[in-house]
């Protein structure tokens, strides 16, 4: 029985994870590095949320659609006015990243000032039912996670590999300039691929934040576990989904066998495992960089 | 001099040190390494570590700190050594992570999050050194070493060999340059400065704990670097030190609550970064060009 709810578990926090993860490999498509701002995204749409909530006392579906809103504005501006010059003009991809890690930084700071350090909890916002089969338990949200995030991979899947919007989506990220002369209308691509990102990131966020408590730390090894996952599938979206997977289960497993603290550890040295076995993504970033 | 000028003058001495490391790094050789602060840690609880054990002797901690300075280094050179930019940030972030992690969870070795103090003070052979100003003294003489070691390597190398690799390290390796081994050794030098830092910092504030490493700490080192330039000496170095840890001290007199002051901080330093990096993009194409 453990075991089933082991599994039962990592299919809730993998499907989380899952969406971050889809989420993150389009702006990874799009921008072509990695984009730490995305993480804060994710770390600020629970915090905006349980501000509304507080302050303006409204309901749990209205502050989310609002939240989900604010940052979906805040990435469309960040991504138009700091990344798109500096990929213009900079000949070093990590100043990109470092700007972006900065940000996330920066986020995390602005909510420790205006929010406060101690961990908040969202769920008591959220109506609990809970069914037992057994010694089995779920909730109906933790249905909700499941389902949820297994329809948004099926939906991403037939979008990327069956439509036009997703053939396009390739096109730009293979080639900008190209893509543009095909008569593609790549900034229109970007724009509507930085939607699709933050509101994929702010669903994580609201997903994470009724399933546990929210803290102003939880930005970066949330970020950590999506790189790790996409790059686990490097090019098909499918495959980032299994990692996620993959990558929930581990964390699970590794409560069990080691203490916890030792979680993010087990992560980081697969993170690392990752990048370095899988050098074939980089090879073929490498060439897409060359062709420019 | 009054004992805070002093503080305040070792703590600009220190970070002076640990950006001097840093920019030898990214703005000359164009390396980026977020686990800078774990290699500083490791010199921290390096010293306090093995103190404990030899409390009289100062040479067999300074031997066994660089010794594992050189080998983290070497690793973290040997894990990156295939990758450029965005991947190498990638890895020194996990291994800084990783280090962080264990640096929380190695109760019996670290003691966990409480960390570790009253460390014993640095006992060089006869003399203890034990007040304020004789530290400030210690570490001039320690800088002053280290840039006389870098003077000698750069007018025996030279710089523009790192600058050369990081403009187009590719057309290096193809003029017969070892560029592998050249990163290795920058790496190697870094993590030492960084190391034996660590090492003075411990004795000096006798108390380390993991949030003292924490890997967002790295934003006052990434603004003094960017702040710095492209080749920047030691004196540039100092002086954006000086102004980078003078300004909270001028925060401080606002009377602000007190749990505003680091994050407000924190945020200034960022904004200044960005828009450094920012307006900064027509001088590194510059650099590039030239």
């Amino acid at each position: 029985m453990t075991y089933i709810q082991i599994i039962i578990n990592s299919l809730i926090i993998g499907g989380i994870y899952a969406l971050f993860a889809i989420g993150f490999s389009f702006t990874f498509r799009i921008l072509n590095f990695f984009n730490f701002f995305y993480g804060a995204l994710f770390l600020v749409t629970p915090y905006i949320i349980f501000e509304l909530i507080v302050y303006l006392h409204l309901s749990f579906i209205y502050s989310c659609l609002i939240s989900i809103s604010i940052t979906t504005l805040v990435n469309l501006i960040v991504s138009k006015n700091i990344f798109s010059p500096l990929s213009r003009n900079s000949q070093h991809s990590s100043l990109l990243l470092i700007v972006s890690f900065m940000l996330l930084f920066l986020s995390q700071n602005m909510i420790i000032l205006f929010v406060g350090a101690d961990v908040k909890n969202l769920k008591k916002y959220v109506h609990q039912i809970t069914f037992t089969f057994h010694d089995l338990t779920i909730t109906a949200q933790q249905m909700l996670i499941i389902l949820l995030s297994l329809s948004l991979m099926v939906f991403f899947y037939f979008l990327i590999n069956r439509t036009l919007f997703g053939l396009k989506i390739k096109a730009v990220s293979y080639n900008f300039e190209i893509s543009e002369l095909r008569g593609i209308n790549s900034q229109g691509i970007i724009m509507i691929s930085c939607i699709i990102s933050s509101l994929l990131a702010s669903l994580a966020g609201i997903l994470i934040s009724i399933e546990q408590n929210i803290e102003p730390g939880m930005g970066l090894p949330m970020m950590l576990k999506g790189i790790a996952a996409a790059l686990l599938g490097g090019e098909m979206i499918y495959a980032s989904v299994i990692g996620a997977y993959a990558i929930g289960l581990l964390e699970n497993l590794s409560i069990w066998f080691f203490p916890s603290g030792f979680k993010s550890l087990v992560l980081f040295c697969l993170l690392i495992v990752i990048i370095i076995v899988k050098q074939r993504i980089f090879l073929q970033l490498k060439l897409k960089k060359n062709k420019k | 001099m009054t004992t805070y000028t002093t503080h305040l003058s070792i703590i600009i001495l220190i970070y002076s040190l640990l950006s001097l490391g840093y920019c030898l790094l990214y703005n000359y050789t164009g390396i980026i390494n977020l686990a800078y602060f774990s290699q500083f840690a490791l010199g921290a609880y390096g010293y306090a570590l093995i103190s404990r054990i030899y409390p009289s002797n100062f040479i067999f901690p300074l031997l066994l700190v660089i010794i594992s300075a050189i080998f983290f280094a070497f690793i973290l050179s040997l894990l990156t050594r295939k990758f450029v930019n965005d991947y190498v940030a990638l890895i020194t972030l996990g291994a800084a992570v990783i280090v962080d992690a264990l640096l929380k969870n190695l109760n019996s070795i670290t003691n966990g999050p409480l960390g570790i103090s009253d460390i014993k003070n640095i006992n060089l052979l006869f003399y203890k050194i034990t007040s304020p100003s004789d530290y400030l003294f210690l570490l001039i003489i320690v800088t002053l070493i280290m840039l006389f070691f870098l003077n000698y390597i750069r007018n025996r190398y030279g710089y523009y060999i790192l600058l050369a690799i990081k403009s187009d390290d590719q057309l290096m390796s193809t003029l017969g340059y070892n560029v592998k081994a050249i990163k290795s050794f920058v790496y190697i030098l870094s993590g030492l400065i960084a190391a034996v830092t660590g090492m003075f910092y411990a004795s000096y504030i006798k108390f380390i704990d993991p949030y003292t490493f924490s890997i967002y700490l790295l934003t006052p080192i990434l603004l003094i670097s960017a702040l710095a330039g492209d080749r920047p000496s030691y004196l540039h170095i100092l002086f954006y030190t000086t102004l980078v840890i003078l300004f909270p001290e001028i925060i401080k007199n606002f009377q602000l609550p007190q749990y505003s002051i680091g994050p407000l901080q924190q945020i200034i330093f960022i904004l200044t970064l960005i828009i450094i990096m920012l307006s900064q993009k027509q001088y590194l194409i510059a650099h590039v060009k030239n």
